[in-house]
């Protein structure tokens, strides 16, 4: 970045945003829309259609148009997640989506949480000591929980924890006994929200602390904590006091990336638990081949990243003018 | 040329000779422990590409059907009946032959945009990461599914699609490697005696940043593998050929987990994460062995 304002810095950024979802709804266009078959393919395999019928169904579509035509006016429909009737449940698409995105986003913020909370602690320890047998082992713990397919570590919990020790309900959002706003609706949604949240966060957990040990690391090894330590500071202190609001940054810009990373897993988390949420309508969209559904949640996906994208970005200028002015 | 270069050696190249390169990774824990784990899977799919034949025998009577471990069956049956032994051997080439293809895939196509972008620099560089910035961008898994769902089943669509989401990585790690290597001495010292920027490139630009490609294949090849499990949990595999994604996929909706079935959930997994953690284990040590810069830091 060269730039020297953050205003320019913001400029650029939303530009940068707004090239990104122009190409995810491209990419949309093409795959749903132009590939051969989609979508008349879709309504027709049904039953053989008369070539008249055909012909009107086309124009309903606009197919008969332009494909820069098509183009542009599938541009301002999805841009407003509008991808028509759900093939499945003849509901529009939007009213399907946000519920979802609702559900996902309190997946994704309890497994924030709860990285946030022993990544930085774990991070912390570790990176204090580089080479102790402390880091070793948080650094090799971090590496295996990495490598754990998210989806099968929600198995293992869901096995573990709901049918062989039934603590916790095995899936869904809430019982169907409990309904309404009462403390034990919230209750019983907390319930259900362990086990998933849990699992989103081991698998995340791994590649948070590893970035948080790395820059602890560095900063441990700066010279102004050489000085802290010769004035007699307490170590406690010097960690706690000195290093870690130094690394305060970048480990806010990993939690905000990290918020990435659970969404891609909370594909594998949703479908695992039958948390009502955007992955699970996904994939239950793939299945029954609902198109309008699908590309319509793939797009909110992306608008989310990028926006996460942006908001890590604009954080670290806006706290660090460090990286505007260099 | 070659004369020059003889009479003065290259100062500044920092090159790694291979025979103390393998000694090095075999004396690192890490590097010793991940290079043992992938000679183990290859050396197990091989096996299992001999021994079995694609698809297995399904249980004969319904009394065969998620059988504990026993004598006959050492991690007992499936859902239809299947030995879980034999089709965990059998699957392991799935995860080995789509880790490596993928990886080189994107490996081939991030390096030669890497190179480009970082050597030739100017409106070529821009357009080029701009390109990349925007790939970055986009969330990997849920482009994957989209992209599976849509194109025709099968285990090339699942390594393509594994590809075209992974190269923006490799592509951005070697043209930063490049634009460091560029102006090193030597370089400017091979230009000025004529010598031609593709040979550069391909004599000494692309050895001094081989280092970083090869840890970084083996990161995405571990990213790979996952991939290729996650993609067949969801049902976007290959349906036709055992893998350990499928084994996991059909258990799960065959009812395992209701039935406790944990022999068909646990052996699988286990597969897949001590795959991952050898090539992750061996990226760690290539980048310690491989990078005499990073070492001396």
């Amino acid at each position: 970045m060269r730039t020297g304002s953050l205003k320019s810095i913001v400029a650029k950024r939303l530009l940068q945003l707004a090239i990104t979802l122009v190409v995810v709804a491209t990419i949309n266009f093409w795959l749903f829309r132009v590939l051969p078959g989609s979508p008349l393919l879709e309504i027709t395999r049904e039953g053989r259609l008369s070539p008249a019928a055909v012909r009107e169904l086309s124009k309903s579509f606009g197919l008969n148009r332009s494909v820069g035509y098509q183009y542009f006016d599938y541009l301002t429909h999805i841009f407003a997640f509008n991808t028509g009737l759900s093939y499945s449940s003849q509901e529009p698409v939007t009213s399907l989506l946000f519920p979802a995105l609702v559900h996902t986003l309190i997946l994704v913020a309890a497994a924030e949480f709860l990285i946030a909370v022993f990544g930085i602690w774990f991070g912390v320890r570790a990176g204090a000591k580089p080479g102790s047998f402390l880091d070793n082992t948080i650094v090799t713990s971090a590496l295996g929980l990495w490598s754990l397919p998210t989806f099968w570590a929600a198995m293992l919990l869901q096995l573990l924890f709901a049918v062989l020790l039934p603590i916790f309900p095995i899936f869904g959002m809430q019982s169907t006994s409990s309904q309404g706003s009462s403390a034990g609706h919230i209750a019983d949604i907390f319930m259900h929200l362990v086990l998933p949240a849990v699992s989103l966060a081991i698998v995340s957990y791994g590649q948070v602390v590893l970035i948080l040990r790395n820059s602890m690391t560095e900063i441990v090894g700066e010279g102004f904590v050489l000085g802290v330590r010769a004035k007699g500071v307490r170590e406690r202190k010097v960690l706690w006091g000195h290093v870690v609001p130094n690394a305060f940054l970048p480990t806010l810009t990993v939690l905000v990336l990290s918020a990435q990373f659970l969404l891609a897993g909370t594909i594998q988390v949703e479908v695992v638990f039958s948390w009502p949420g955007l992955g699970l309508l996904m994939v239950q969209a793939v299945n029954t081949r609902d198109l309008p559904v699908l590309e319509a949640a793939f797009f909110l996906i992306a608008v989310v990243v990028v926006a996460l994208n942006l908001v890590a970005d604009l954080l670290y200028a806006w706290i660090d003018p460090r990286i505007r002015f260099r | 040329m070659a004369g020059i270069v003889a009479v003065a050696p290259a100062e500044g190249q920092l090159t790694v000779r291979p025979a103390a390169a393998w000694r090095q990774l075999l004396r690192n824990p890490r590097g010793a422990v991940g290079l043992a784990g992938l000679v183990w899977f290859v050396g197990l799919a091989i096996v299992g590409a001999i021994l079995y034949k694609n698809p297995l025998p399904t249980g004969t009577t319904s009394n065969s059907v998620f059988l504990p471990p026993s004598g006959t069956y050492w991690l007992g049956t499936d859902q239809l009946g299947r030995n879980v032994f034999d089709e965990i051997l059998l699957g392991a080439q799935v995860s080995v032959i789509v880790g490596f293809s993928a990886t080189a895939l994107a490996t081939t196509l991030g390096a030669a945009i890497g190179v480009i972008s970082g050597y030739f620099s100017g409106p070529v560089d821009s357009v080029l990461m701009r390109g990349t910035d925007v790939a970055l961008a986009l969330p990997a898994l849920p482009l994957m599914v989209v992209l599976a769902a849509i194109l025709p089943r099968g285990l090339l669509t699942v390594i393509g699609v594994i590809a075209v989401t992974s190269w923006p990585g490799p592509a951005r790690i070697i043209r930063a490697g490049v634009l460091s290597e560029r102006e090193r001495t030597y370089i400017l010292r091979e230009r000025a005696v004529g010598c031609g920027e593709w040979r550069i490139v391909w004599r000494y630009i692309l050895p001094a940043v081989m280092p970083l490609i090869l840890a970084n294949a083996a990161l995405l090849t571990a990213v790979a593998v996952l991939n290729q499990a996650v993609l067949a949990f969801l049902g976007l595999g290959d349906p036709t050929h055992a893998s350990w994604g499928n084994l996991l996929q059909g258990a799960f909706d065959g009812g395992a987990m209701l039935q406790g079935a944990w022999w068909v959930i646990v052996p699988p997994g286990l597969c897949i994460v001590a795959l991952v953690l050898s090539f992750t284990l061996l990226s760690n040590a290539l980048s310690d062995v491989l990078n005499p810069r990073l070492k001396a830091s």
